[in-house]
């Protein structure tokens, strides 16, 4: 369970989101539509732990982690989240399968060479584990930044405008993949899109405006 | 987490990616280092080297008696010191020049029966004694010494020694460490006979407690002292600490350049990287994981530097070592630096500059990697918005850091705390460091001046170019200031050497007015203290073309607990046939008082160390006990560094009891021919003597090709620094390139050629080049001016006037600027490589 109460975001002069509350039950597929500028990407980095609210508590499974220390956050992100981006922010120095252990190998894991074969395997990137995100396209490298944003087995996948940057039969591949995994492995999924048929993939539809969230 | 696989992943396979960057900082490190390492080395083996004579051959040894005028003395006082400790051994040793090689050797007399266990104490070989002994001129040699020499058992060494020509016979090779390497050993008997020196001795070595010490004393006549051999390797170590430490200082600049280097490289890769470093960061990688992952990589680059270093520094130290022997003999008496192989020991302080050096440059761009926050996606440029920021910081903090170097320097100058001008050098630094903040406020207001005239010559190209260094100013600042701290360094060092020669030319018309001087060959340094023959001198006076003769003596004595070399001249003589074009009336009324009243001359390293001026009163110890003298007058001496006292002959009669002569200066009558002169003296004398006869123009131009020579080391560093700042300058340039590569493509795609990226690339290298090069302008003469008046003054008593050396700075300029520009070469070969399509185009 996801729960965030009277949230309040500035950058400067610019106020993103103004008293926001939203609560969102562990399992489920939010899809967060919204123009430019709107404050979705906020959002989700506020539950994803990478930015601090102005005012508003956010809990999580119970706990509140707008009072953790910068440390606390970190451990948050390491263990409890998965992201996904428009620009799938793969590591490019590293291959796809260094690209996926990476959170494995911050959480201190071992043995887990299988599991990551596996995970690539289960995106249909078998045999592609020694590819370079230049080497790959950008559905694959979508695939393996899904495959990364999954491996630590996090609560919750924050995912960022996820089919942005790709033609739309290879959206709609990606998308059916993160409906898989809300569907079939039970995480909550909050994805922020500004396309209505990305966003039609979620079990629940919210609109973001003016900084407070409408059905 | 597994710590090392993280490793693997994010630095090393970094490095990897980044060659190009890599091997420039790698090289520049490695430059610094190796030059650092060589000039340590061979200053460390100057030092070795001495104190491996002050030890001699018997480790047990604590204590030395020696003459206070550094002499020899009579050996009648070896049988009351014997009485009271019987671990006493008798020393006479003196220099001699390899007739080949011209390679000092150190001709040891001992005595032979008590130090037979010392002298095969590696594995305890016995070594030929029969033909040591029999043989009159039978040596002992280190097996170091017989390969250096390419001599071996029953072979021969031919060398100058005392003011004669002699043949030593090699009896046989030792294995003891405990043999000075590159002495000859000889027995005392033999020694005494071989070389006429019976009844002399130069030291007793001795094996007692302060007790047995103290006892000693008591029978000691007053010219002879006793010390502990420790004290002597001390007041040794601070004679060449001066000339060392100046070295080693030089050598760190190279090493600060080197910091640059490796700052920009790990500073650009925490750029390059922001993104990555964010997704990391998203992914729950702490900051101090961030940290230190990038201090592992400026450690891992500083290291490899090290090590590459470490083979530099042995190939510098290759020749450091000739070098500094031959600057260390002039200066301070005959030594022979035993090997220049790099040890565990200076490889582990090669490693640990390394590390400090990485560790002090990638501290502070880890330390920025470590601020990025998990959100931070636009990487260009967002970091140098963020330093514009702290622009007025930087500039006010630079400014204080200038105004704070000159202050050091100032206290240096007026009133030094301690011997050794350390306030300048943190000055110099600080007047770095204080330009190095200052620079990027610098860079903007050259650029803003530069752009309308770079623009309206070089078009878009130009602009282009300015733009791209706008852009990057904190980066471009960097590698303007390798330029500029190269460029500071090169002309400093010009000026000052330029100034010291013009001083030495000044200081050479003043006082060789001589036509002929005559020195035993065994002397190459500046004071030797045995003396000529009588037999010599006899000879010399005795021809008609000479008017006038000059006998001059040197001896040590003791001023404020330090050794001082005393001249003993003839003054009348000087005053006489001393060239008139250069003493004035007061000059002569000096040289009258010299020679009538009790008083003495001296050198201005006195007056700046211990504060003495003219109508002062000096008291020095005689062997009649202590006299006082009034300071004449002081002067300048580029002979000595630790201090001249010049005075009357007669004082050396009167109060030494001596009256012998160790060079002597001739003044010929009006109208005779110097040159057939001295070919004259040459056939009568060098049949029998070795002897060193030259006019006054040979002697002007040996003393100009000594100061040369001390200067090898410093033109070899001069030549580094360039190296180093076009490295510096290539890695910033490279840098751009791998930056803009959008930026170029755009431009490619928009119809721009090949050529005009490069003009942009090499216009860049040009802007930058020229501002760190007008920059070093005005650092070069500040530190010049502070090495001249503050440390050259401090360390060696050197008054020396500053003069700029205009041409030859015009042309070093000119080679400054055309190696900026060439370091633009290989950065625009690989912005050719740039392929537009990879940039520009996404699926």
């Amino acid at each position: 369970m996801i729960q965030l109460a009277g949230i309040e975001k500035s950058y400067g002069d610019n106020r993103v989101l103004c008293g926001l509350d939203l609560a969102v039950t562990a399992g489920t597929f939010v899809s967060i539509m919204g123009s430019s500028g709107s404050g979705k990407s906020t959002l989700l980095n506020l539950v994803g732990g990478i930015d601090r609210p102005d005012r508003g508590r956010i809990i999580v499974n119970g706990e509140e982690i707008t009072g953790y220390s910068e440390g606390q956050l970190t451990l948050y992100r390491r263990k409890r989240v998965g992201y996904v981006f428009q620009f799938f922010n793969l590591l490019p120095n590293l291959t796809a399968y260094e690209n996926v252990e990476m959170p494995l190998l911050l959480n201190g894991a071992k043995g887990y060479e299988e599991r990551v074969t596996a995970q690539l395997n289960s995106v249909g990137l078998g045999g592609k584990e020694d590819a370079y995100p230049h080497e790959l396209s950008g559905g694959e490298q979508q695939r393996v930044a899904i495959c990364r944003a999954l491996i630590h087995d996090p609560d919750v996948i924050l995912a960022d405008e996820p089919t942005g940057n790709l033609d739309s039969r290879i959206g709609r591949h990606i998308m059916e993949l993160l409906e898989g995994i809300a569907e079939g492995r039970g995480k909550t999924v909050i994805l922020v899109t500004h396309d209505v048929v990305v966003a039609g993939y979620g079990t629940r539809i919210l609109r973001i405006k003016d900084g407070t969230i409408g059905q | 987490m597994k710590f090392s696989r993280l490793i693997r992943l994010l630095v090393l396979r970094t490095i990897r990616e980044e060659k190009l960057l890599t091997c420039l900082s790698v090289v520049g490190v490695a430059l610094g280092v190796g030059l650092f390492v060589g000039v340590r080395l061979a200053s460390d083996r100057a030092i070795s080297s001495f104190e491996a004579d002050i030890r001699g051959v018997n480790p047990r040894s604590s204590h030395e008696i020696r003459h206070t005028a550094g002499i020899d003395f009579s050996e009648e006082v070896y049988v009351p010191v014997r009485s009271r400790e019987s671990d006493s051994f008798p020393v006479i040793k003196t220099t001699g020049y390899l007739s080949g090689s011209q390679e000092a050797i150190e001709v040891v007399g001992i005595y032979t029966v008590s130090m037979i266990p010392f002298l095969g104490a590696k594995g305890g070989k016995r070594f030929n004694m029969e033909d040591y002994f029999r043989e009159p001129n039978g040596v002992l040699v280190t097996r170091t010494f017989a390969s250096r020499h390419n001599t071996r058992k029953g072979g021969t060494l031919e060398a100058s020694i005392y003011e004669k020509v002699y043949r030593l016979k090699v009896a046989d090779i030792l294995d003891s460490d405990l043999v000075p390497p590159d002495a000859a050993i000889m027995d005392i008997g033999n020694f005494q006979e071989y070389f006429d020196r019976a009844g002399y001795l130069t030291r007793i070595d001795l094996a007692t407690d302060e007790e047995g010490a103290r006892d000693i004393e008591k029978i000691l006549p007053p010219h002879l002292s006793l010390q502990e051999k420790e004290k002597v390797i001390e007041n040794q170590r601070g004679v060449v600490a001066s000339f060392r430490y100046n070295l080693l200082f030089v050598s760190l600049i190279a090493v600060l350049v080197g910091i640059f280097l490796l700052y920009n490289t790990v500073f650009v890769s925490v750029v390059k990287r922001r993104t990555e470093i964010g997704v990391l960061r998203g992914l729950g990688i702490g900051r101090k994981t961030v940290m230190a992952l990038f201090t592992i990589q400026g450690l891992i680059l500083g290291l490899g530097g090290s090590l590459i270093g470490i083979v530099l520094g042995q190939l510098f130290a290759y020749f450091s070592v000739a070098a500094v022997e031959r600057t260390m003999s002039t200066m301070y008496g005959g030594v022979s630096l035993a090997g220049f192989l790099l040890t565990g020991k200076d490889a582990l302080g090669a490693l640990i500059v390394g590390g400090a050096v990485s560790l002090a440059a990638s501290l502070i761009p880890s330390y920025e990697s470590s601020k990025i926050r998990p959100n931070e996606t636009v990487w260009e440029g967002s970091l140098e918005v963020r330093y514009r920021g702290y622009q007025r910081t930087f500039s006010l903090a630079g400014s204080l850091c200038i105004l704070g170097g000159a202050f050091l320097c100032y206290l240096d100058y007026g009133k030094p705390p301690f011997d050794f001008p350390y306030l300048a050098y943190a000055g110099i630094l600080f007047f770095i460091l204080g330009f190095t903040l200052i620079s990027p406020l610098y860079l903007r207001a050259a650029l803003r001046m530069a752009k309308p005239a770079v623009s309206r010559v070089f078009k878009g190209t130009g602009k282009l170019a300015v733009g791209g260094i706008g852009g990057g100013i904190f980066r471009f600042s960097v590698a303007l200031m390798s330029v500029a701290i190269s460029s500071a360094l090169v002309f400093a060092l010009v000026t000052s050497i330029f100034s010291l020669r013009s001083s030495l030319h000044a200081w050479i018309d003043r006082n060789i007015t001589a036509d002929v001087y005559i020195k035993p060959k065994s002397c190459v340094s500046n004071y030797c203290f045995f003396p000529l023959s009588a037999d010599v001198e006899r000879k010399v006076k005795s021809y008609p073309e000479v008017a006038g003769m000059d006998r001059f003596r040197v001896l040590n004595v003791d001023l404020f607990g330090k050794k001082v070399v005393a001249g003993f001249g003839e003054t009348g003589t000087l005053r006489r046939f001393g060239d008139r074009k250069y003493f004035g009336e007061g000059d002569r009324k000096r040289l009258e008082r010299l020679e009538r009243e009790k008083e003495v001359s001296i050198s201005d390293f006195l007056s700046v160390r211990y504060g003495l001026e003219k109508g002062d009163v000096l008291e020095l110890h005689t062997p009649r006990g202590k006299e006082r003298f009034t300071i004449n007058n002081t002067f300048i001496s580029y002979s000595t560094t630790s201090g001249f006292i010049y005075l009357d002959r007669r004082w050396l009669r009167e109060l030494w009891g001596m009256d012998d002569a160790t060079q002597v200066s001739l003044y010929l009558r009006e109208g005779e021919d110097v040159s057939s002169f001295v070919g004259k003296l040459k056939k009568d004398l060098l049949a029998d003597y070795s002897l060193e006869i030259m006019n006054n123009r040979e002697l002007r131009e040996r003393i100009l090709s000594i100061f040369n020579r001390s200067f090898t080391i410093t033109y070899a560093i001069e030549f580094i620094a360039i190296l180093v700042s076009l490295i510096g300058m290539v890695n910033a340039l490279l840098i751009l390139v791998l930056e803009k590569k959008r930026e170029f493509s755009i431009v490619r795609y928009l119809g721009g050629t090949l050529s005009q990226i490069r003009d942009m690339i090499v216009l860049s290298a040009g802007i930058v080049g020229i501002a760190g090069i007008f920059l070093g302008t005005i650092m070069g003469p500040v530190i010049s001016m502070v090495i001249i008046h503050v440390i050259n003054r401090l360390s060696f008593g050197w008054e020396v006037s500053f003069k700029i050396p205009l041409l030859p700075l015009s042309a070093l300029t000119v080679v400054l600027f055309l190696t900026s520009l060439a370091a633009g070469y290989l950065p625009s070969r690989v912005a050719r490589k740039v392929d537009p399509k990879a940039y520009i185009s996404f699926e």
